[in-house]
């Protein structure tokens, strides 16, 4: 049976908007291959995700591409999400397309208007004349979860100290390497991650009342990935990273993973508020948003979560990555990733 | 390969390509490509795994990120669903997508459908106009058609051809989009009327460009043990292949060239994969769909599929050695010169040569078609990829 492995992780954040999409995908790429003692030439298969609005460029990928080393490659560009750049990687090593190759995403919001954005994603028959944006979902999100839990929205407070503040706007890119033999260059001497479990599902772009602010394509996802691990629940996760922007959010989140019970949201609070439950140690992604590059973001994350955990001698450390498109959430994809006890 | 699974197309799906469908939505033209498909494998939404979406780019539909959109309309609800973007190329990256889901073991059915509405995009050259850097070469006026007018020019002092070469490529095009009811040109032409047609950009003629098309297309992939639940002719991918070349024009040219714009080596690294992956030559090619929105990108198309020497293809072409009858038969369907609904052009060679392989290809069927391939260019240019089918297994 073959196996994928994540065998190192970087982002960048660009604090500043003097630099180009472009030079800042190369400065990422370049910079991630150079530290991890490789060249392009060592790599054999590029997944990149990008987003043409985002981006601000027609075909994003013509432009981007060269900077995300496409030259000679065999180079797939996929628009839907970020983190589905590391799905379809993992499908290349598996289906032994890929030796080693990269997974690569950003989001630039610096550039760009994502209320603009937000209004052009919307159909042109029903949702464009609403003034719809990212914050109007979330509210409407979180108004549609408290009433159907019979909460007030006070009730999630506990949960608030975690979403703090407005949600900043962050230029990031990330880059993995990812391939299929256990041994494989570029570690630079961290423990191989298998990504043991990947799931993703896309619930309706339709807005249905019964629907909203709940995540069953979450479920669904985080159910295949389960099931490819043969793990009973999500107890012997050591470390969530979540791509939640809101107490809402995270609640959904956990109900749609089983971290939490519809009537016992309160144990779930505790847990969180005691540690038992590691959820977004790394901070969470409001402080700096990208945006379409948020999914592989907490990918990377997971990835520094899990490398940085001391080992467990009994059973692999493993990690929970998720990532969503859309807003609401649409599309929601999980990985399980591993690191042997070994 | 050996760990892991073969892959078949056991159905394909298509509307017919028009101009416009002022009366069906974008919604629905996939959802008539993706009920044709599945009519044709006998298959229920229920059987597929995962979906993959081709689109590119968003501004032609006018709906940011528009496979969401459509996600019920391709049935993807509650599944895996990936978009594929890499410009023209992306109907056929999107049927390399969904192979390496097969491929990896993950998913034993998947579907890739999708469509575009390039007719009904305002004007399509508006948003392809914008698709180069705006510091360096946007104001050349480089546009599509003035960039692969250069690559014609180019081509023309490299290996000596003219413009009847590129009108004969169009002349046979479209006498072959004849017998292709999906076809959104279904119109002969003869070589003196390319000849006549109105100039576009030097040396290409309104009779050398592609229509702006709208319309769906899908092609279900299956795992190669479940084949037979599906069909009794499968058409089974042996072979894929993807390169790419620079993205600058500047550097197509000139004494420090990273690449010459009358040919393309991406193309010829990427055909090289599918064959060798395939373990077959060009030259046990019995039929070639190849993406060539300009007669003019035939030309090269059939030399770096090594479909015959570099300089012969003329000579060759005017033999009718790529005629439907000649060795290897070229856009038997009458290829992207008859219909170019962009995000899924390239998927429509690969389901042409599947029809082919399969002896399904109607009107237009190649006698004894048993292996092919399809390619598909995106970019400026630049991304290219290559997929090649058999009716056998090795």
């Amino acid at each position: 049976m073959n196996a994928a492995y994540i065998f190192n992780a970087h982002t960048s954040m660009l604090p500043k908007v003097d630099r180009s999409l472009e030079d800042f995908i190369f400065d990422t790429v370049s910079g991630a291959l150079q530290s991890w003692s490789l060249t392009m030439k060592d790599i054999d298969g590029i997944v990149t995700a990008s987003s043409d609005q985002l981006d601000g460029r027609a075909i994003s990928i013509m432009v981007t591409g060269a900077s995300a080393g496409s030259y000679g490659k065999d180079l797939i560009n996929l628009s839907s999400a970020s983190e589905h750049a590391l799905f379809y990687q993992v499908a290349r090593v598996l289906a032994e397309r890929t030796t080693l190759g990269l997974v690569i995403s950003w989001g630039k919001p610096s550039e760009c208007s994502l209320t603009e954005i937000a209004r052009i994603s919307a159909d042109p028959f029903f949702g464009r004349e609403v003034a719809y944006d990212r914050q109007a979902a979330l509210d409407m999100e979180t108004q549609a979860f408290v009433s159907r839990h019979n909460l007030q929205p006070d009730d999630l407070s506990p949960l608030g100290k975690y979403y703090a503040g407005e949600i900043i706007d962050g230029d990031s890119c990330t880059v993995l390497l990812v391939g299929g033999d256990p041994k494989g260059r570029g570690s630079g001497g961290k423990a191989p991650l298998r990504v043991c479990g990947m799931g993703m599902s896309i619930q309706s772009y339709w807005n249905d009342p019964a629907a909203f602010g709940r995540w069953p394509a979450l479920a669904q996802a985080a159910g295949a990935a389960r099931r490819q691990v043969a793990l009973a629940d999500f107890a012997e996760i050591d470390t969530f990273e979540l791509s939640t922007l809101s107490p809402a959010q995270d609640a959904i989140a956990a109900l749609e993973l089983g971290l939490a019970r519809p009537d016992g949201l309160s144990e779930y609070f505790e847990a969180r508020q005691t540690g038992r439950l590691a959820i977004n140690r790394s901070g969470g992604l409001r402080s700096a948003y990208p945006d379409f590059g948020a999914g592989l973001l907490t990918v990377e994350r997971a990835c520094a979560q899990l490398w940085s955990l001391p080992q467990k001698a009994d059973r692999p450390r493993r990690a929970l990555a998720h990532g969503y498109s859309g807003f609401p959430p649409q599309a929601h994809a999980v990985f399980i990733l591993e690191r042997s006890h070994g | 390969m050996a760990n892991t699974p073969t892959v078949a197309i056991v159905g394909t799906g298509q509307t017919r390509y028009q101009h416009r469908y002022p009366d069906v939505p974008y919604r629905d033209l996939i959802f008539t490509a993706v009920n044709r498909v599945l009519a044709d494998a006998h298959a229920k939404i229920a059987d597929i795994d995962a979906v993959v979406y081709p689109m590119a780019p968003d501004a032609l539909i006018g709906v940011s990120h528009a496979e969401r959109w459509a996600a019920d309309a391709v049935g993807a609800l509650g599944k895996p669903f990936i978009r594929v973007n890499t410009g023209g190329v992306t109907g056929l990256s999107a049927a390399q997508a969904g192979y390496d889901l097969v491929a990896s073991g993950q998913y034993d059915v998947v579907l890739v459908a999708g469509a575009d509405r390039v007719g009904e995009s305002g004007d399509a050259q508006e948003i392809l106009n914008r698709i180069w850097d705006p510091f360096y070469e946007r104001s050349l006026p480089l546009n599509t058609i003035t960039m692969l007018a250069m690559q014609a020019v180019r081509f023309m002092y490299k290996y000596g051809s003219d413009e009847r070469d590129m009108a004969i490529v169009s002349a046979r095009a479209h006498r072959n989009g004849v017998d292709n009811p999906f076809a959104h040109i279904q119109r002969a032409v003869t070589v003196e009327e390319v000849l006549a047609s109105a100039p576009i950009s030097a040396p290409i003629k309104l009779l050398d460009c592609c229509p702006q098309s709208s319309g769906g297309a899908a092609v279900l992939l299956c795992n190669g043990d479940l084949a037979e639940r599906f069909t009794d002719t499968p058409a089974w991918i042996r072979g894929v292949g993807h390169s790419t070349e620079t993205y600058w024009m500047g550097d197509r040219v000139g004494p420090k060239a990273q690449c010459d714009h009358a040919d393309s080596e991406a193309l010829r690294q990427a055909a090289e994969s599918a064959y060798r992956m395939a373990g077959l030559r060009a030259a046990d090619m019995d039929v070639a769909e190849l993406y060539a929105p300009f007669s003019n990108i035939e030309l090269h198309d059939i030399q770096d599929v090594g479909l015959c020497a570099p300089g012969d293809v003329m000579r060759l072409s005017r033999e009718g050695a790529f005629d439907r009858d000649g060795a290897t038969a070229v856009n038997p369907s009458g290829g992207v010169l008859c219909a170019n609904p962009i995000s899924v052009t390239a998927l429509v060679r690969v389901i042409e040569a599947a029809l082919q392989v399969q002896g399904k290809a109607g009107a237009h069927q190649v006698a004894g078609a048993r292996h092919a391939i399809a390619t598909g260019i995106g970019g400026d240019h630049q991304y290219f990829g290559a997929v090649v089918v058999s009716n056998t297994l090795p």
